[in-house]
């Protein structure tokens, strides 16, 4: 056995080194973006300078990170839920935008006194939310129609809904459609008095990761949408009401995506405008692949997508760079960290196989069965993998 | 027969195209098993890539290669991350697709709005002046042609060739087809590198023929249309080429309705009936309401109904497969 094999079965067994494919990721997306500067003569210093002077050096400056973070770690949590049970809500999207949605509704057409206002404001929210996703959920389960493609069709018929509110119904007069009128002053969350955030946006969140946490570390809920990630059929024999569990998970996850929609339009915007989502969605949902379901691990990775993200409009309008260069950033971070964990978990295999033959005394180990998994139940990096 | 139909159905031909050539390529790769979700960047990348091409080199041949070797590439990471690493290939193919769309933002923003060279418009001799029919399938682009010989051809190959049989049982049984002596990894991935060329191919025809030019984001959305198509194709080459007709055609049937003020619904909705129309008539099929209505038919034609309403996907999609 040649040195080189003996340090990558070394590296692939130390539990201390799992690690290891975030920093490996971390490494090929920097060399990327290197390249990718270079051949745009940017300085690498000067995206690295402006990315600090517009996220972390001043305190507004911070808070705004913080306010862009909140409804990323909102989704997130919806997200764990299920992606814990297997399922690819992809729909997310549209979650959000019919959250934003119900908001909208009741900031612009009901009049109340404040907590009341605000409480069914964040109220319809999440239940526009968490019934868009539900209906997926109840598709998938009642209709036989997989939640991706269902997911997907209802974020186009958010997507268009929503469009058609802003040039209709809810178009201020002489407007070309791209959004609404601002919110009176009653309807909009309040925000902290030294900093531009949002108290109430902040205890849902915290209110929303700690219900998570201990939901998927310590409930028997927890434990059965396990089950269904690594196989939803033998958790059905078994006994866990498959069904129920998808209706559920599908319905929290919704209503926090809702609230997140209604968090942008409520207080980030106080209107609202076309494109609602903005993405936010589908960066939660490689939020959460990054964290590899890891609910530990989902704040800190939020916070730094979040901070990056707040960094991509000055980097049109300073250095003339498009904001999808965090994105790009992003996205090859994320299929770095994919690809390196793969490898990781292949070389653990390989020495567990090879301990087993030792153990067995140099007789082969019977040949490993024909793997049939279902999409959604398998892998290292996927809704059930955890 | 009228000429603005006329002209209308050949709009529908053209424009479908795209479609149909990717939905037929995701067939192709759904067939032998393998999800390729990174169709919706693959696309972007792929029409933004084959406009520039175009535009620095001059030649429309380069164009479409780059493109297609672009969609053959992504498509072979899917695969191989499955094969080599046992990755999910939802996951790997999600992040691909936001991956691409990102790279088709920031490189082709040098591009948007440049004026382009058209594919040439190449009508066929003798069939051009059949009436109706010839402006409505012969007097397009090659391209166009052929999107209309590849779901025969698809068809034929998957349907009617011992290959074609191979193919469907890495789908539906990959260790069954092991046994028939089927090199099930090989051929998967010669199956998925033509899909995703065929991918490749549709951005090309986008951004050099159905919406000549590029723009960040001009295609957009299409990629996850091509992929409800197949679903709500059954994953059979010509109900997909149906499904990718229809949306086109309910475009079009918006377009005509916002023009002439026939209904008077905003586009907004009227662009939601495609999405429902698909979802409606998925749950029709796949909840077990078509077939307990099956009763009403008469016998003889039940099996027949029953083949068309079917809409069941590969049974081994999106599995890995190891040699026993």
């Amino acid at each position: 056995m040649t040195a080189f094999r003996k340090i990558l079965i070394q590296i692939s067994s130390s539990t201390v080194l799992g690690i290891l494919p975030l920093l490996v990721g971390i490494q090929v997306a920097l060399v990327a973006i290197l390249l990718i500067l270079n051949n745009e003569n940017v300085e690498p210093r000067a995206v690295y300078d402006l990315i600090y002077e517009r996220t972390l050096s001043l305190p507004e400056n911070r808070a705004n990170v913080v306010d862009f973070w909140l409804p990323i770690l909102l989704c997130c949590c919806g997200l764990l839920l299920t992606f814990t049970a297997g399922l690819w809500n992809i729909g997310i999207e549209g979650q959000i935008t019919m959250g934003a949605v119900g908001a909208t509704s009741i900031a612009l057409f009901v009049e109340l006194p404040r907590n009341e206002q605000i409480f069914t404001e964040l109220f319809m929210a999440g239940a526009a939310g968490g019934a868009w996703a539900l209906f997926t959920g109840v598709m998938r389960t009642r209709g036989g129609v997989n939640e991706i493609f269902g997911g997907v069709a209802m974020n186009f018929l958010a997507s268009s809904f929503s469009s058609y509110l802003l040039v209709a119904p809810w178009s201020p007069p002489n407007a070309t459609g791209s959004a609404t009128v601002r919110f009176p002053e009653n309807a909009i969350l309040p925000s902290m008095d030294d900093y531009r955030l949002s108290p109430i946006t902040m205890y849902i969140t915290l209110t929303a990761f700690i219900f998570v946490l201990l939901t998927l570390s310590g409930s028997r809920w927890g434990l059965q949408l396990r089950a269904m990630g690594k196989n939803e059929k033998s958790a059905q024999m078994l006994g866990v009401p498959t069904e129920r569990n998808i209706w559920l998970a599908m319905l929290i996850c919704g209503i926090m995506a809702g609230l997140a929609g209604g968090h942008l339009v409520l207080f980030r915007r106080a209107n609202l405008p076309a494109n609602v989502s903005g993405g936010i969605g589908f960066l939660s949902l490689l939020v959460v692949l990054l964290a590899s379901i890891r609910v530990r691990w989902v704040p800190f990775v939020s916070f730094a997508f979040a901070l990056l993200y707040s960094a991509g409009l000055p980097l049109r309008t300073r250095l003339q760079l498009d904001a999808s260069l965090i994105g790009i950033f992003l996205g090859i971070l994320v299929f770095c960290v994919l690809i390196f964990d793969g490898v990781r978990q292949r070389l653990k295999e390989r020495v567990e196989q090879r301990k087993l033959l030792a153990a067995s005394g140099g007789e082969k180990s019977p040949p490993p069965p024909t793997v049939e998994i279902q999409i959604g139940q398998e892998a290292s990096s996927g809704p059930g993998s955890n | 027969m009228d000429p603005v139909l006329t002209s209308t159905l050949a709009d529908i031909v053209r424009n479908a195209a795209p479609l149909l050539i990717a939905s037929q390529g995701e067939l192709i790769t759904e067939r032998a098993g393998v999800v390729n979700l990174s169709l919706d960047g693959t696309i972007l990348l792929a029409a933004m890539a084959a406009f520039a091409v175009t535009y620095n080199t001059g030649s429309l041949g380069m164009g479409i290669a780059v493109a297609m070797l672009i969609g053959m590439l992504v498509a072979l990471i899917v695969i191989s991350a499955s094969v080599f690493l046992k990755l999910n290939q939802i996951a790997v193919g999600f992040v691909l697709t936001l991956l691409c769309a990102d790279l088709s933002t920031f490189f082709g923003r040098k591009y948007s709005g440049q004026q382009g060279t058209e594919i040439p418009y190449t009508p066929i001799p003798i069939l051009e002046n059949i009436p109706v029919m010839g402006e409505v399938f012969f007097q397009h682009n090659i391209l166009i042609y052929f999107s209309l010989l590849l779901v025969i051809f698809v068809w034929l190959w998957t349907y009617h060739t011992r290959l074609g049989l191979s193919l469907r049982g890495l789908g539906e049984h990959p260790a069954a087809a092991y046994v028939r002596g089927t090199r099930v990894q090989l051929w998967r991935f010669v199956y998925v590198a033509a899909g995703g060329a065929l991918v490749g191919l549709a951005g090309a025809s986008y951004s050099l023929s159905v919406k000549l030019g590029w723009r960040e984001g001009s295609t957009l959305g299409n990629g996850w249309i091509a992929l409800a198509i197949v679903i709500f194709g059954g994953w059979r080459p010509f109900r997909i080429a149906f499904g990718a007709y229809f949306i086109v055609g309910l475009r079009a049937l918006a377009l005509y309705f916002q023009q002439e003020d026939v209904l008077n619904l905003p586009i907004q909705i009227i662009n939601m009936t495609p999405w429902v129309l698909m979802l409606v008539t998925l749950i029709f099929v796949t909840s077990g309401l078509a077939e307990s209505l099956l009763v009403l038919v008469p016998p003889r034609w039940r099996p027949a109904a029953q083949n068309l309403l079917r809409a069941k996907p590969p049974a081994a999609l999106g599995s890995n497969f190891e040699r026993s």
